[in-house]
């Protein structure tokens, strides 16, 4: 396929990007003949005024053999040092400077970690400042626009080399018995926790990690930054839903919000509750719910284990949320459901158990035998039979037509087996029941 | 392993019968009557491993059809054709491997946070902000077919919801195989008999 070109009167050159029509696609992925491979040109960048003034990084006395007296001071100057910053494009360009700074991020990791002492007051704004320069930086746009997480390799950070050992720095400032959090909170404060937080969109799995980790501290030790902390991240989910459908980071943060809600006071307040009505479960409608549905379905438990009455929440609003279209993401409702169940106290069950097997039952009678299989299974939970078998009265008048219809229906034969067995289970259950249903069924279709 | 959650499913357009992988392994159902010519078409998903590739497979049953599983790393290129990065698998790495982050290493999928405490709670004197046990912050949905171990009770037991099921159980275990042979039969029956009633009527299922 030509790069589409533009009239010979126009005075750009081609452009490179096009969206592809559909018939260029295979099973819906553009032919391999359309990637291009993408070149990264190299601009002069904003970033690195690199032309005009290049600083010259000298060696310094290794911070191990300083004395006593000259350690903090010199100390000073390696994070200084550290401030400069190098251009990655050409990722071997000027190796001596970057050997310099990447020796004396080595050393400040090392002193940090082991060294006790070291962390006196004057160092917090350089040590703050120091992070700030390298770490906060406008996050470079996709190289593939269509990038699955799940089948994709991610974009590398260029400046990994440098940015790892920074990043390695902050955590273990972070992690330091000597850090004292009411020195750290005038230089972390709003703006640096908001820049530290769009950072998650990072492609790269490294960099979110230590960030998840760094983050997870700041929120543990900075007690009067978690407000903010909460409602930005809010703010990031929100947009993800209602606006964006992109976010690299919702696992990592996610995985933090578990750790949080784990250690939530009781009685649950009010902001915490409306989070999970008004955040958690729209979440669940992402199309990219496969990335941090581990992650999101801990979190609804965990608000479960806390406060049991929030399971009517959960459950409605999983069920007004139920996919209609996309089965990949009805199996892993499912998969979400029975974990909810495993943990349902009988009274909360009792409240959802209506709308909940009517969804079941829809599930069972899914032409996709993998929904169905997955609905079926649920029979096979000793707990969850348990709870079917104290509310037969209920559950089985409203699944039995379509377990009946289904046997004779439906193509797949391991439905139909496992189907016979919930029949079966429900007979065993209930054999009264079960033929006042079969009588009233045979009402039903003579109507 | 490959989770239910995370899995690519097949899913087929215009079949009558499906050959099926569970997620975890390979798994083949032969569903009989199957007629490849229904099939106009299969869509797959590529999952860990697994290579599978489009066609009409007119003339042949699917029962017929070979997927192998392909280990993945034995091709240079990745199922859409692109080159496959290459990760270097040492310990110590050249300057030029650093730089040009050849040395890439996935995070750590071992991956757990300490609880942190809403309300600081007090420990030897201490108030303490965060937890000291590390947990994995995510939930691994075990396979569904397995029969699940109870997890731990909620508040004071349950008893009333125990006690049915251990009357089930006690019921198709208390004459082995027999009880449930002559449930089959009890099921069957009036199944059956279901069936022959809208038959006669002549009203459809």
């Amino acid at each position: 396929m030509e790069t589409t070109k533009l009239p010979p009167s126009s005075p750009s050159s081609p452009t490179t990007s096009f969206s592809v029509p559909s018939a260029e696609k295979v099973d819906g992925f553009p032919r391999r003949s359309m990637r291009r491979a993408r070149q990264r040109r190299s601009h002069s960048s904003s970033q690195f005024r690199y032309q005009s003034s290049q600083v010259e990084l000298t060696p310094l006395p290794l911070l191990k053999d300083a004395p006593v007296a000259e350690l903090h001071d010199l100390f000073c100057k390696k994070l200084q040092q550290c401030c400069v910053l190098f251009d990655f494009l050409d990722c071997v360009a000027d190796l001596k400077g970057k050997e310099i700074k990447r020796a004396a991020l080595n050393e400040l990791v090392e002193s940090v970690a082991t060294s006790r002492g070291v962390l006196i007051e004057p160092l917090y704004p350089e040590a703050i400042k120091m992070i700030s320069v390298n770490i906060f930086r406008t996050l470079p746009p996709s190289e593939n626009p269509e990038f699955d997480p799940e089948e994709d390799e991610p974009t590398l950070e260029a400046s990994w080399p440098h940015l790892q050992l920074v990043y390695e720095f902050f955590l273990r400032f972070l992690e330091s018995p000597d850090f004292q959090p009411s020195m750290a909170k005038r230089y972390v404060d709003q703006k640096f926790v908001l820049q530290l937080l769009e950072l998650f969109d990072s492609e790269d799995p490294r960099e979110r990690e230590y960030l998840k980790t760094i983050l997870h501290r700041v929120y543990g030790k900075l007690l009067g930054l978690r407000a903010y902390i909460r409602k930005q991240i809010n703010n990031i989910f929100l947009r993800f839903i209602y606006e964006t459908e992109h976010f690299n980071g919702v696992a990592e943060l996610l995985e933090i919000l578990g750790s949080i809600i784990n250690g939530f006071a009781l009685p649950l307040k009010a902001e915490h509750k409306q989070f999970l009505v008004r955040v958690l479960i729209p979440l669940h409608t992402a199309k990219s719910l496969s990335i941090f549905h581990a992650q999101l379905a801990y979190c609804v438990v965990q608000f479960m284990e806390k406060d049991a009455t929030v399971t009517e929440y959960i459950i409605r609003g999983l069920l007004k949320y139920w996919p209609k279209t996309c089965t990949q993401k009805e199996v892993m409702f499912l998969g979400e459901i029975e974990e909810i169940l495993d943990v349902i106290e009988p009274s909360q069950f009792i409240r959802v158990q209506e709308p909940l097997f009517r969804q079941i039952a829809a599930c069972i009678s899914s032409p996709h035998f993998q929904v169905a299989e997955r609905a079926l299974y649920f029979w096979n939970n000793e707990y969850i039979l348990s709870l079917i078998e104290e509310n037969c009265q209920v559950i089985l008048p409203l699944v039995f037509a379509t377990l009946y219809r289904v046997s004779k229906e439906h193509w797949n034969q391991t439905i139909v087996s496992l189907i016979y067995n919930v029949l079966k289970t429900f007979m065993e259950m209930n054999s009264k029941l079960f033929d006042d249903l079969t009588a009233s069924y045979k009402v039903e279709k003579q109507k | 392993m490959l989770q239910v959650a995370g899995s690519q499913i097949l899913q087929v357009s215009d079949v009558t019968g499906l050959r099926y992988y569970r997620s975890q392994k390979l798994r083949v159902s032969d569903v009989t009557g199957l007629r490849v010519s229904d099939i106009t078409g299969l869509r797959c998903y590529r999952s860990q491993g697994l290579r599978c590739y489009r066609s009409q497979m007119l003339q042949k049953r699917v029962s017929q059809i070979r997927i192998r599983r392909a280990s993945p790393r034995d091709t240079l290129l990745t199922p859409m054709g692109l080159p496959r990065v290459k990760r270097l698998k040492k310990k110590e790495f050249s300057l030029e491997e650093i730089y040009t982050n050849k040395n890439y290493k996935s995070p750590s999928t071992n991956r757990s946070l300490e609880t942190i405490f809403e309300e600081p709670r007090e420990k030897d004197g201490a108030l303490l902000l965060i937890g000291q046990q590390r947990r994995r912050r995510l939930l691994l949905f075990p396979d569904f077919t397995q029969p699940r171990k109870r997890k731990r009770q909620q508040g004071a037991g349950l008893p009333v919801a125990l006690v049915p099921r251990k009357r089930l159980a006690a019921r198709r275990h208390s004459n082995g195989g027999d009880e449930e042979a002559e449930s089959d039969v009890k099921l069957v029956q009036r199944l059956s008999a279901l069936e022959d009633f809208l038959t006669q009527q002549g009203l459809e299922v």
